[in-house]
């Protein structure tokens, strides 16, 4: 069948359409603007002004700043008379110096959830939210916390039959081929019963977008492990089955989950 | 698909470092050689995401302008394009909304190039795709763009739009999921056509 490549010259044909030459009357406008525009001023702290110091210098300045730094803390040292001191009071709110959790809605308000930053939707349907922005450096570009509901197994880029259950989207899952599962383990999501596994793909080391589909939307990338949550939903909600899926490169996998767990713990389901 | 096209489209390094770098210290001169070098790609991923050629055009002023403005805050040169990229894509999810019932949903059609059945076919093809296109949300289109027409690897795009690889995995497979839905259903009635003309 040649209808992928047919698919491929077809989307080249049409992206290839047209001329992108850019109108003089858009760059000029551009340019008179940015004659009357000053550039924003970058912060005065970043390594342009240590880039031509020696180390010694760049001691000297260090030294200082934390000796600016010390000073002005032991201001603030509870006992000592000053500048915020025995009239300081520690503050009864529990937000400041820790980020502020935000609900999440899914499934119309069915379920409810809360992250704090720095997670943060990249993806917020009322039926798949997929959550990001954890991990160290560029390795957060692998982190996917997803909630989905009623998924569907992935097999390569095409989606799976629906299953009856969460029993069957496990069973569904062991028998793929290009996934490592480990065997279920019986866990509870805001007090209701789930299967817990991780899954790995060993044989898909790539980036290829469809090589290691979990489920239809949830993929794992290359060095990359996954913590599936599966479990049934209560009689009368808009679906039958919820996943949650935590996956992040092997490397910030523990950190990842040690940030995603006060999420678990969050989940609420309110039956209609 | 999903390579990086050997046409005009430049790749992350080609453009000249030391222009980057003296605008990025406010030199209008040499900021004027980078809208010159990179206006046509930027217009071209901003016209392919919008599906509107004057709201595109529209959409890289406020887009170089931006780049303009915030060109000190970039901290690694060789890095300007794709941070390029992202100023756009942001810059078409910011305008687009506001401009979504102006955009011209009719296509002028060459007549000339509807010579013969493969030529009907190609347009009825890439009519197919432009309204299932038009249909898809700006995200899905941008991760679509940004991997096929420009190029980048998924791993890229991702890194480009400061999303996650797996949504990027996951939009792109929307967005072409969708469009070979609409590939095959133009094929199926171009297949009738011919069978009742035969």
């Amino acid at each position: 069948m040649n209808s992928k490549r047919d698919f491929d010259r077809a989307v080249d044909r049409w992206l290839d359409d047209g001329s992108d030459a850019t109108p003089l009357a858009v760059i000029d406008a551009v340019l008179l603007a940015v004659r009357r525009m000053p550039q924003e001023r970058r912060f005065w702290w970043p390594a342009w002004r240590t880039n031509g110091m020696n180390i010694y210098a760049k001691l000297i300045v260090a030294a200082a700043a934390m000796l600016v730094v010390a000073i002005g803390a032991y201001q603030f040292v509870p006992g000592r008379s000053g500048v915020g001191g025995t009239n300081a009071t520690p503050s009864p709110s529990p937000a400041i110096g820790r980020a502020v959790p935000v609900p999440y809605s899914f499934l119309g308000g069915e379920v409810s959830f809360a992250a704090a930053p720095p997670w943060g939707d990249t993806t917020n349907d009322p039926t798949f939210t997929v959550l990001g922005g954890v991990g160290r450096g560029s390795a957060s570009q692998h982190t996917m916390f997803a909630v989905v509901a009623d998924p569907l197994t992935g097999v390569g880029c095409e989606a799976g039959p629906a299953p009856a259950d969460a029993d069957a989207l496990v069973r569904s899952l062991r028998s793929n081929p290009d996934l490592e599962v480990t065997a279920p383990a019986a866990v509870s999501v805001g007090e209701i019963d789930a299967l817990r596994m991780d899954v790995l793909a060993p044989g898909q080391p790539g980036v290829d977008r469809c090589a290691a589909a979990v489920l239809e939307r949830v993929w794992l990338t290359g060095a990359g492990r996954m913590r599936l949550y599966v479990l049934d939903l209560p009689e009368g909600m808009s679906a039958r089955i919820l996943a949650i899926a935590i996956s992040a490169l092997d490397s910030e996998f523990e950190i990842v989950m040690e940030a995603a767990t006060p999420i678990l713990d969050s989940f609420e389901f309110h039956t209609p | 698909m999903g390579r990086r096209r050997s046409n005009d489209h430049r790749t992350e390094g080609l453009l000249d470092r030391d222009v980057v770098e003296r605008a990025r210290s406010g030199d209008q001169d040499a900021f004027a050689d980078l809208v010159h070098q990179i206006s046509d790609t930027l217009l071209g991923v901003a016209r392919r995401i919008l599906r509107d050629p004057a709201l595109a055009e529209d959409v890289l002023q406020n887009a170089l302008v931006t780049i303009w403005r915030k060109l000190p805050h970039l901290r690694e040169v060789d890095r300007f394009e794709g941070w390029a990229f992202r100023i756009l894509v942001h810059a078409c999810y910011a305008d687009a909304p506001r401009n979504r019932r102006w955009a011209s949903s009719i296509r002028v059609l060459h007549a000339d190039v509807a010579s013969d059945v493969d030529d009907i076919q190609s347009i009825s093809d890439r009519e197919e795709l432009e309204q299932a296109f038009r249909g898809l949300p700006l995200d899905q289109r941008a991760v679509f763009v940004l991997h096929h027409h420009v190029g980048l690897p998924l791993v890229a795009v991702a890194e480009t739009l400061g999303i996650p690889d797996g949504t990027a995995r996951s939009r792109l497979h929307y967005a072409t999921r969708t469009l070979r839905a609409a590939f095959e259903a133009a094929q199926a009635t171009q297949d009738l056509r011919e069978g009742r003309s035969a």
